[in-house]
């Protein structure tokens, strides 16, 4: 029993530092705030660890972490005006959180920002995660024609929040130069 | 230059990842596992005492100086329920035949006997909180049970309810603890976390406040002993459970609160400029839901229209009161008939655009009335 156990502990350590990385990624997109995705990740790596026992498989408790991330991300929309509240004065920054490396000022960035939470975390999924509609709904979830949905609204309004500046999926393409036979 | 939301994916993989703090992780899931032992062994140590002294033990319960305990659970679902999927709520109601206390209650797919008859029924999204005529204040999350509080008085002459809250979406629950009359205060008690989150004490409420609406982390309530809900926020105080202080609250503050939220509906011309609310209410026409005197009724989290078939049995005219959140997409009416004394559930889905029956009003005849029982959803959520 001692003996599973610490096999047990050891197999989840070793899939947190594998996995980490990748799972953090996708916490980012859907939620498009560092340090919200990091206590994202631990917070759902802590259901995980819960659930280990009847995981085991890498593959079964990644698609469990992931799934835990998403529907997490989708609610905590609602319970950040509980934790967080607005303020004039930035805090002071102190370390670089690592989405630096992503423009301030990114257009598509901040637009996908806006949109609400299942719209957002289709979309990204979708396209940036570069999913199918049915690993998407079962990330989410719920059904491939919500997915469909969801996905629908959300390009629309990134589409007339960002203009042709944007290449987005279903986009018409842009003007091509006159052909001269 | 364009961009892609397939490069943007790319340059995120740029992005260095925090490294996990592997300690805090066990911790939280440490906790979580002692939590769900707790209520397994508890359970099971009271399977024992109820057998032995069956109602001495009820009879106890009745006493107010008891601290909270956990009980055995009679379930009709022999499998542990598996944890719900996060930001899903189960549907949770109970039956109240002709009115009087019950002891029975669905969370999801399980059943639940609590230990002392109950009233008033609120749901969050870890199962049920109940109130018995006592005053005491119960949680089963389905399987275990636990007393988390009480109101410190009998709540016979409160036909009305709502002196429990709980929000439409999140953990939170919100009572007026009146049990020392020198400190009377509001308590919001974390159903996830099984703990009182905030005690904040209202000398004023001596002789009795009345919460009326939780949303988001922020409590509106009032100096009434008549708990009014969301229908009457005249003077009412809003606690903030951020800040740990009061303000002035009011409709306008509500619909604001409640837009915070993300889950709810929008009534009126547009989906902006229209009125953020929890609740509304529908009356069936031609298969359709029509929103309340007509009006346009739009789902907070997307601004769409709701456009929403009903069973083809409904017949035009039956009202309909939306009663409960599931998640962001489903929503629980009860209703169903022209007249206001069938009580079924329809849970709705706004994707799918249809509403379906979930559980039917009860049909048993009660003495003496020839009407039927009703089957009481939560009078809270009703008041919303």
């Amino acid at each position: 029993m001692a003996a599973r156990r610490e096999q047990d502990a050891a197999a989840f350590s070793e899939f947190v530092a594998g996995r980490s990385g990748a799972l953090f990624r996708t916490a980012l997109l859907v939620v498009g705030d560092y340090q919200l995705a990091q206590d994202l990740v631990q917070e759902s790596l802590a259901r995980t660890y819960v659930a280990w026992p009847r995981l085991r498989e890498v593959a079964n408790a990644e698609a469990y972490t992931r799934r835990v991330i998403v529907t997490t991300a989708i609610s905590w929309r609602r319970r950040r005006s509980f934790h967080e509240r607005p303020t004039d004065l930035l805090p002071d920054p102190g370390v670089p959180d690592g989405t630096s490396l992503l423009d301030e000022h990114d257009a598509l960035w901040g637009a996908l920002r806006s949109l609400p939470p299942r719209q957002r975390a289709a979309v990204v999924l979708r396209f940036c995660e570069d999913l199918p509609e049915a690993r998407t709904a079962e990330l989410m979830g719920c059904s491939v024609g919500s997915i469909k949905r969801h996905t629908s609204l959300g390009l629309t309004k990134l589409r007339t929040r960002l203009g042709p500046t944007v290449d987005l999926p279903g986009s018409p393409p842009p003007d091509q130069p006159a052909v001269i036979a | 230059m364009t961009t892609s939301l397939r490069d943007l994916g790319r340059r995120l993989d740029d992005v260095v990842p925090p490294e996990v703090d592997l300690a805090d992780v066990v911790r939280r899931g440490e906790l979580r596992l002692r939590r769900r032992r707790a209520g397994v062994v508890a359970g099971a140590a009271a399977a024992v005492v109820l057998a032995v002294t069956g109602a001495a033990v009820v009879t106890r319960h009745d006493d107010h100086a008891a601290p909270p305990v956990v009980e055995l659970p009679h379930r009709t679902d022999p499998n542990p329920a598996p944890a719900p999927a996060p930001a899903q709520r189960r549907l949770v109601y109970a039956d109240l035949y002709d009115g009087r206390p019950t002891t029975r209650v669905h969370v999801g797919s399980s059943t639940v006997d609590m230990p002392v008859p109950f009233q008033w029924l609120d749901a969050t999204d870890d199962g049920a909180v109940v109130t018995t005529q006592s005053g005491r204040i119960f949680f089963t999350d389905g399987g275990s049970i636990t007393e988390i509080g009480t109101l410190g008085f009998r709540t016979e002459t409160y036909r009305s309810g709502g002196l429990v809250r709980a929000g439409h979406t999140g953990s939170l629950v919100t009572w007026f603890d009146s049990s020392d009359p020198k400190t009377p205060a509001l308590v919001v008690y974390d159903t996830s976390e099984l703990r009182v989150v905030a005690r904040h004490p209202v000398p004023r409420c001596k002789y009795l406040c009345s919460t009326q609406v939780l949303v988001g982390g922020r409590v509106y309530w009032s100096d009434s002993w008549i708990a009014y809900g969301n229908t009457d926020l005249r003077g009412a105080s809003v606690f903030d459970l951020s800040t740990g202080t009061d303000s002035p609250g009011d409709a306008e503050t509500l619909a604001a609160d409640v837009r915070a939220t993300g889950r709810g509906v929008v009534v009126g011309r547009t989906a902006d400029s229209g009125t953020a609310m929890l609740s509304t209410t529908f009356t069936a026409d031609h298969g359709r839901l029509v929103g309340d005197q007509g009006r346009a009724t739009y789902d907070l989290a997307t601004g769409e229209a709701l456009e929403l078939r009903v069973p083809d049995d409904i017949v035009d005219g039956a009202g309909f009161d939306l009663v409960q959140w599931l998640d962001d997409n489903r929503f629980v009416l009860r209703g169903g008939a022209l007249d206001g004394y069938v009580d079924n559930l329809f849970v709705c889905d706004n994707d799918r655009g249809t509403c379906r029956q979930a559980a039917p009003s009860v049909r048993v005849l009660p003495d003496g009335y020839g009407g039927e029982p009703r089957r009481i959803v939560n009078d809270r959520i009703v008041n919303m």
